[in-house]
């Protein structure tokens, strides 16, 4: 039957192509939308959300790993009263770990990277935590080291490192110093490496990094610094790092509406196009459903056909919208630079969207095969 | 009397046209023997083709009775009347109505393959078979517009043949055909009817096809009555559609 009903389709491809177009629509948006979403939010939560204090970057920066800030910015900083220390970022965003990886849903091979300056780093956290977690064996970073990395227990436990192991990041090879507890959080790792080389992975120019970590002489004062940094520092943005997440999870929620309006539009688009489509092929084909009611198809086989049929649609709607879905993550990735993965309970949502929505759109197409009158349908004199 | 495979009494269709009646069958009366080759003859627009409905279990009489096998059908519903045809029926039809996309071999499996009670395998094997035996073997993978008119009804043939039926019903199945080629088809049908024993009943304007000793049933007036070709000769009716 589902062999017949491909025939079916196959026999006026542009017009199943046509029908196909709101169903792809549909799919690749859902997955798309979803993925970039999830994934910001996750990458938001995971970086700035976790350190207290206030985040620098370049004025009005679309995306904060594409912030480029001048390192003297720095000493400018240090000088505002009331700021105990500076701390730079750079954001590595690595996709092969030990030449593994890079492919379409790994979140696996995907990890945070961070390039700290050691000594900066320790002012900032007081000597204490880098990444404001605890360290479970080997050292920080120190002056003077160049490929070496911190890693976390759970890349750690992944790839089967201890203190002394070598790991590969994207092209690049580091000796482990030291591994801390993990973070937490969607994105399971992250690891932390000197500026310099980190910079060089990243495409920076020497004088830059990607953001500021501030934190001021008193928690209370936050908001005023930040305040104080913009109005004195030229062609920055500074916010407390709370208020940054907070304005993210904003624009996050206005990407979340859009989410399901863009759904709705394409389950209505969609369900038109099958509809339209089912009909059109339905009542082209009146003759031959003529000739299988008189040679014996009961009205449900008939039903059964046209069902197959658009079932078949929403099944191939399903394959390449979830490909062409795949393929706008993988273009998010590239240009925001920061991980995303399309979740399997994503692709479940979107291939019952699109299977569900081509059957509907075939509901009223079959009904109506089936009640045709063979003789009438035959035309026969 | 079990070797009657189907028989009409005071059969009655009536269609509506708007404000009129148009009586196309008023009490025919016909009994056809199992294995016989019977021909039903009659000017266009007497009821031929409406008999053969009737009689094929595609549409239900305004009154009168139709019984195959000695079962009443004219007062099933659509779905038993489904059933009637796909175990019991095989049609075949002047235009072929072969379905355009589907090689010759699914079109002659067509009527059986919603059927679960034959497995693909078996189906696939009955349909070879039948098309060998109308001398397609040949022809298999070919789609309908691949095939010759002629080649064509042999399919059909064929396919009223998958479900191994009762009666086979054909309505003027060389009406398309040039004579040379409807005289072949009318020879593999009169092999069918003779190695199979299967039951045909033909439509014809062609009088050339029938043979001196064939049973003719000539409508006219709505209603049937037996004949033979000699009588139809000294009628006047030619192997010509006649306009009424
Ligand atoms: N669906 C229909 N609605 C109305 N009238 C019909 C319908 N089908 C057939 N008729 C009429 O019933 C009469 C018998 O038609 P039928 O098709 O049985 O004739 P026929 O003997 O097969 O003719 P032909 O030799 O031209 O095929 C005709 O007058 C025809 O116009
Ligand atoms: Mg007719």
């Amino acid at each position: 039957m589902l062999r017949i009903a491909m025939k079916n389709l196959m026999r006026n491809k542009s017009r199943s192509i046509l029908a196909l177009v709101g169903l792809v629509l549909g799919v690749t948006t859902i997955i798309a939308l979803i993925s970039i979403t999830v994934g910001i939010d996750n990458y938001v939560t995971n970086t700035v959300s976790k350190i207290k204090g206030i985040i620098v970057y370049e004025k009005d920066v679309s995306f904060l790993p594409l912030s480029r800030i001048d390192e003297q910015t720095i000493e400018k900083i240090e000088k505002i009263d009331g700021v105990r220390d500076v701390a730079p970022r750079v954001f590595v965003t690595v996709m092969r770990i030990d030449d593994k990886g890079g492919g379409i849903s790994g979140f696996k091979e995907m990890i945070r990277v961070y390039g700290i300056d050691p000594i900066r780093e320790s002012k900032t956290r007081k000597g204490q935590h880098p990444l404001g977690s605890e360290l479970l064996r080997g050292r920080w970073l120190a002056l003077g080291d160049k490929y070496a990395v911190i890693l976390d227990e759970n890349i750690a436990d992944d790839y089967k490192k201890t203190v002394g192991s070598k790991i590969k990041l994207n092209d690049y090879t580091f000796k482990v110093v030291g591994i801390t507890k993990e973070m937490g959080g969607m994105i399971p790792g992250s690891a932390t490496i000197p500026l310099d080389i980190a910079r060089e992975m990243a495409g920076i120019k020497q004088n830059e990094v990607t953001a500021l970590l501030v934190e001021p002489d008193h928690p209370e004062e936050t908001e005023r610094i930040a305040d104080l940094i913009e109005m004195q520092i030229d062609g920055v943005d500074a916010k407390p790092t709370e208020e940054y997440a907070k304005q993210i999870a904003t624009v996050l929620n206005y990407i979340d509406a859009l989410f399901w309006i863009v759904s709705s539009i394409a389950v209505f688009v969609a369900g038109i196009g099958i509809l339209n489509t089912m009909l059109m092929s339905v009542l082209e084909r009146t003759k031959e459903f003529g000739v299988l009611k008189a040679v014996g198809w009961t009205e449900e086989d008939i039903i059964v056909l046209v069902l197959s049929e658009s079932f078949l649609l929403g099944v191939i709607g399903a394959i390449i919208g979830t490909l062409s879905g795949a393929i706008v993550v993988e273009i998010a990735k590239h240009y925001l630079g920061i991980p995303m993965a399309i979740s399997t309970n994503l692709v479940i949502y979107a291939w019952c969207f699109s299977i569900i929505v081509g059957v509907l759109g075939g509901i009223y197409p079959a009904w109506r095969a089936s009640k045709l009158d063979p003789i009438e349908a035959i035309g026969v004199g | 009397m079990n070797d009657v495979v189907i028989e009409a009494k005071n059969l009655k269709k009536y269609y509506k046209m708007g404000e009129t009646i148009v009586k196309a069958l008023r009490g025919a009366n016909i009994k056809i023997k199992k294995g016989s080759f019977v021909f039903i003859v009659g000017p266009s627009g007497s009821g031929k083709s409406t008999l053969m409905h009737l009689l094929g279990a595609l549409d239900h009489p305004t009154g009168g009775s139709v019984k195959m096998d000695g079962k009443e059908i004219s007062k099933m519903d659509d779905w038993e009347l489904s059933m009637i045809r796909r175990n019991k029926v095989g049609f075949i039809f002047q235009t072929f109505n072969l379905v355009p996309s589907l090689t010759a071999l699914d079109n002659v499996k067509l009527p059986l393959l919603t059927d679960k009670r034959i497995s693909d395998e078996e189906l696939t094997a009955r349909a070879i078979k039948l098309l060998k035996v109308v001398g397609l073997g040949h022809r298999i993978y070919h789609t309908p517009n691949e095939l010759s008119g002629g080649e064509r009804q042999r399919v059909a043939i064929a396919r009223a043949l998958i479900n191994n039926p009762e009666i086979i019903l054909a309505d003027e199945p060389t009406g398309e055909l040039d004579s040379k080629t409807g005289a072949e088809i009318f020879e593999l049908m009169r092999k069918m009817n003779k190695e199979e024993g299967k039951t045909f009943i033909i439509v014809t304007h062609d009088t050339e096809y029938i043979k001196h000793n064939d049973t003719v049933y000539h409508i006219k007036d709505g209603v049937i009555k037996e004949t033979s070709k000699r009588e139809l000769e000294k009628n006047g009716m030619k192997g010509k559609k006649e306009i009424t």
